[in-house]
């Protein structure tokens, strides 16, 4: 397991697993700091080109729709090299979203990393 | 208990010294979804024009999202417009743009979002509306339920805190309002979005409110639930959420001085 340098306070740290990367975003994502996400998320964090990048949501009580158009956009990057994307632990506030935008099925929605890994 | 949204204090607003709303007080708790009942000219849309800071009172104050509406600079004024999203009756789109692009032009307007995030966006919200297929279309290409849905995807660009309706029902049929109600319903339960509705559609009031007013001639009458309204004895409240043909508002209309007018000698 090796840490990726993400140098942000939206993502604080994230790992290399195999061929899995596995981060935690921290804190509300909205239009202001969503760019910051996007410069992680389509940067270092899929640098390797993994085949699960799995996003850790615990600590994340809101997201908006820049957040969510900026993992679909993660995604369509993935997608480039067989790469898939994993959202574990999910806020309700954060599952509404994605249910109402009809995203839910998009994504792979796990209640945990452990289940991420082996889904 | 919830924290209050917007709160309305002793508001007054008058035009050429007609009182259009009569020192009123009115909360909107966060996350509900509060319907405001009125016949034509009963200051409903007035209220609503307040509370977005389209108008300043000419007495009282307006808190919203914890700030005075009536003390804010111009510049704060446009912060507070950024926050919230207003569905206006005709859905105000600009002609000359695609719906994609009147979707997209709050969010270009007002943030330092990439094309290609904003892109994703307006599909998510054209979405939403079912007005995905769409996107490229010019408004006047577009029925009147699609321009109200194109209004409401604009609406929702950049994700507001508060949503305000004006009549999202008149002029749609049947099945398109019932669709627009049940995404007002989702709006709000699914992502908390508090919620402002201005109509005199009982059918469609009943399917959204958590809480419903009715102001008649400038002032509040009732406040109460949707059973509290619906099983109200007040007459006034039971002729017109039943839209019955006798009660106050007919007789009120009725003793208007019809027969002095035409009886009068000096014609």
């Amino acid at each position: 397991m090796a840490d990726i340098a993400t140098g942000t306070e939206l993502v604080p740290t994230a790992r290399q697993d195999g061929d899995a990367v596995l981060a935690s975003i921290r804190g509300e994502i909205d239009l202001h700091n969503s760019p910051e996400l996007r410069g992680v998320l389509i940067g270092p964090l899929i640098a390797s080109q993994p085949k699960r990048l799995v996003l850790n949501l615990s600590q994340v009580p809101y997201m908006d729709s820049s957040a969510i158009a900026v993992m679909v956009e993660t995604l369509q990057k993935l997608r480039k090299f067989g790469g898939k994307l994993y959202l574990t632990n999910l806020q309700p506030r954060v599952k509404g979203l994605l249910e109402i935008a009809r995203l839910d099925s998009i994504f792979v929605i796990t209640a945990d990393e452990a289940e991420a890994l082996t889904k | 208990m919830s924290d209050v949204a917007i709160q309305v204090r002793d508001v007054t607003k008058k035009y050429d010294n007609r009182v259009i709303l009569d020192a009123i007080g009115l909360d909107v708790q966060e996350a509900e979804t509060l319907v405001i009942l009125g016949g034509s000219g009963s200051g409903k849309s007035t209220l609503l024009r307040l509370m977005i800071g389209n108008i300043i009172p000419d007495a009282g104050t307006i808190l919203s999202l914890g700030k005075d509406l009536c003390a804010m600079t111009p510049r704060q004024l446009a912060d507070y417009r950024r926050s919230i999203g207003v569905l206006f009756q005709s859905g105000a789109l600009f002609n000359s743009m695609t719906v994609f692009d009147n979707v997209a032009l709050p969010i270009r307007e007002h943030t330092d979002v990439p094309e290609e995030t904003i892109s994703i966006m307006v599909k998510i919200k054209l979405e939403l509306v079912g007005l995905r297929q769409h996107a490229d279309k010019m408004p006047s290409e577009l029925s009147g339920g699609m321009k109200k849905r194109a209004g409401l995807a604009r609406a929702l660009a950049l994700d507001p805190k508060v949503l305000f309706y004006d009549e999202p029902s008149a002029g749609l049929d049947p099945v398109t309002s019932a669709e627009i109600d049940q995404l007002i319903i989702d709006l709000n339960e699914k992502l908390g979005v508090t919620t402002v509705v201005v109509t005199h559609e009982m059918d469609s009031a009943f399917r959204i409110a958590d809480r419903m007013v009715l102001l008649d001639r400038g002032k509040f009458i009732v406040s109460g639930s949707p059973d509290e309204m619906r099983n109200s004895k007040d007459p006034l409240v039971r002729q017109f959420v039943h839209g019955l043909t006798e009660g106050p508002l007919t007789d009120r209309r009725r003793a208007g001085g019809y027969e002095s007018d035409l009886l009068a000698e000096d014609i």
